[in-house]
């Protein structure tokens, strides 16, 4: 069994089912991030690990204890809140100490660990202030070091990052990170944020309308998406409706083109599929290697610093998106031309109609 | 000198003479005691009256065990309510204005009614039970006070998010109320405190009907009776409730960062 193991997790608030079947197995020291846009439940998942929802079914088991029916105070986790929940009625340090007095730890072991977490989080001489006189990362720091201080068996983050500014989002991102490896903590971290949950996790759950869609590690679900819903989500992507010829040879058609997947297609010839293509992995022109070919119609062409992105209409109206970097930014059409586009076989992945698990 | 500051400067002069002009009336009027000259003679008289210090004693420990009782009963009501039906916080809001819509004299005959010789809880049959009694409804009188307070100072703070806080810490029902919660609106229930102790320290109602030695019938015999004393008593416990306010001022003023 894993450190932590989430069997069939299911919440409905009256009427609205919030979480429909939640499984997760997460290894020691594993991080795990629950991605996924606002009311897909991921908030709910974590807040049924930590014990302050019920699941209306299945379990939760950490560490081979079931504490699916155990009060949060007694599960022996640490949770980051977005709006850092510091008290606001005790210093750095009194927040810190706090969970360690009510762990009855003595005095003098209490100030070590209150030092080392000061140290941890590189804050070693803030410990008299009070939370309104820190700036936003720093609470968030030391709300993180209150929650290892500790010594949880997991830790629960929940949008940790969401209430800080772009730089310091960045920064305290990798901080997280090393602190989350430095200890050899399990992590389970909620986000809205793709790039946040694809920088800082082992493995990625991508959650929509209460279910799973996808679990992999950052390149798996980045890379080869396996429904529509993460593979625009996570990322951009386009979403062309193929029609499949041969199974498996991958060959399919679009309007009047015809595509190759780098695999086997799943389906019958006649088949309509959603196929999808990242715009990172289009080029313009025509090649002779490998490869496939569409035509298109550009419509309008963005600089956005290091990428240029051509919003294009594919055959029969199919909207576009190409991303240029580098060398292939230079020599930009102009609206209204008529290009080609080019890309590797393997860029083309199939997505499943289903939708979830 | 700009409209504004002049605007500002006549309503504070009249807000002065509306709170001053009166108070030195009454401190004038009770410095005439002896024929020709000014002297503190009535504040004496009151002073050394052994019903003042007798009735003012039993008052303050009236309010205490009021403030006491209430702040128990109140705040962790206040507090459950948010965190656990936030729904039915407008009916409570609502159940705890009620003392203020109906009098106070109705209340105390329904108290007479259901507690004395022939029912089956007799409490004004004996002293104890009366001023038991008495506390019970000085707590009823000061709910809306002490609630509106709590409850203000509750949303003043994000009650959920720091109680789960504290419990993913491992902290108790218990340990979440005194260390996170109390200190968090110690204003709140410091207002709610001064409020209910200044309402205690002058209620005759309540005292006159079950017949206990309270400041508020005190003051209304000495008024009815005396005529310089009653003003130097007025001017006294004018004195007393600021120099309560200056004391939850001083509380409330130290430094938590919050």
């Amino acid at each position: 069994m894993s450190f932590l193991t989430v069997r069939g997790l299911r919440k409905a608030f009256g009427p609205v089912v919030a979480v429909q079947d939640f499984s997760l197995e997460a290894e020691r020291g594993e991080f795990v991030s629950l991605l996924g846009p606002s009311g897909c439940g991921k908030t709910t998942v974590l807040r049924m690990i930590a014990g302050f929802e019920s699941p209306s079914v299945g379990s939760v088991n950490i560490d081979g204890e079931d504490v699916t029916h155990l009060p949060t105070r007694a599960r022996r986790i640490g949770m980051v809140f977005q709006s850092y929940a510091l008290f606001p009625n005790l210093t750095v340090e009194g927040n810190i100490a706090f969970g360690l007095r009510v762990a009855g730890m003595p005095r003098d072991a209490i100030a070590v660990r209150v030092k080392e977490m000061l140290d941890l989080i590189g804050l070693p001489g803030l410990g008299a202030r009070y939370p309104v006189e820190l700036s936003g990362g720093q609470q968030q720091r030391v709300a993180l070091a209150r929650a290892v201080a500790i010594r949880p068996r997991i830790l629960l983050l929940d949008e940790p990052l969401s209430a800080l500014d772009a730089k310091i989002r960045v920064s305290l991102r990798e901080e997280l990170r090393s602190i989350q490896r430095e200890l050899g903590i399990t992590a389970i971290f909620v986000t809205h944020d793709q790039e946040e949950a694809l920088a800082l996790s082992h493995r990625v759950v991508v959650m929509n309308e209460g279910w799973v869609e996808q679990t992999g590690t950052p390149s798996q679900v980045y890379r080869t998406p396996r429904t529509p819903f993460v593979a625009t989500f996570v990322g951009t992507a386009n979403v062309l409706p193929c029609r499949i010829e041969d199974p498996a040879a991958g060959v399919l058609s679009f309007g009047a083109a015809r595509l190759t997947a780098g695999h086997a297609v799943n389906g019958a010839p006649g088949d309509t599929v959603q196929m999808a293509l990242r715009p990172e992995a289009i080029a313009l022109g025509t090649f002779e290697e490998a490869g496939n070919n569409l035509a298109a119609t550009v419509r309008d062409v963005t600089f956005l610093g290091p990428v240029v992105r051509l919003r294009m209409t594919l055959e029969g109206g199919t909207p576009a998106i190409v991303d240029l970097h580098g060398e292939g930014a230079r020599d930009l059409p102009e609206s209204g031309a008529e290009v080609t586009l080019w890309f590797r076989a393997a860029s083309l992945q199939l997505l499943d109609r289903r939708g979830h698990d | 000198m700009t409209g504004g500051t002049i605007w500002r400067r006549v309503v504070l002069a009249v807000m002065g003479i509306y709170i001053f002009v009166p108070l030195i009336g009454v401190a004038e009027f009770a410095m005439r005691m002896r024929r020709g000259v000014y002297s503190f003679d009535a504040f004496a008289e009151v002073f050394a009256d052994g019903n003042f210090q007798a009735t003012f004693l039993y008052s303050s420990a009236m309010a205490i065990v009021t403030v006491v009782i209430g702040i128990a009963l109140i705040v962790p009501a206040a507090y459950a309510v948010r965190l656990y039906a936030p729904r039915l916080r407008s009916f409570v809001e609502f159940v705890t204005l009620l003392p203020l819509v109906v009098p106070a004299i109705v209340i105390v005959f329904g108290y007479l009614r259901l507690f004395s010789s022939d029912s089956f809880l007799p409490l004004t049959d004996t002293e104890t039970g009366a001023d038991a009694l008495l506390a019970f409804g000085y707590v009823t009188l000061a709910l809306p006070y002490i609630y509106r307070s709590v409850d203000a100072g509750l949303t003043s703070m994000d009650v959920r998010t720091l109680t789960e806080a504290a419990e993913s810490l491992g902290a108790s029902p218990a340990t979440i109320m005194l260390r996170i919660v109390l200190p968090n609106i110690r204003t709140a229930v410091l207002s709610g405190a001064f409020l209910t102790a200044a309402i205690v320290l002058g209620e005759f109602t309540f005292a006159s009907l079950l017949d206990r030695p309270a400041f508020g019938p005190y003051m209304q015999l000495l008024g009815a009776n005396r005529a310089y004393e009653p003003a130097a008593l007025s001017l006294v416990a004018f004195a007393l409730t600021w120099g309560l306010m200056v004391l939850i001022g001083a509380f409330s003023g130290r430094r938590t960062g919050a």
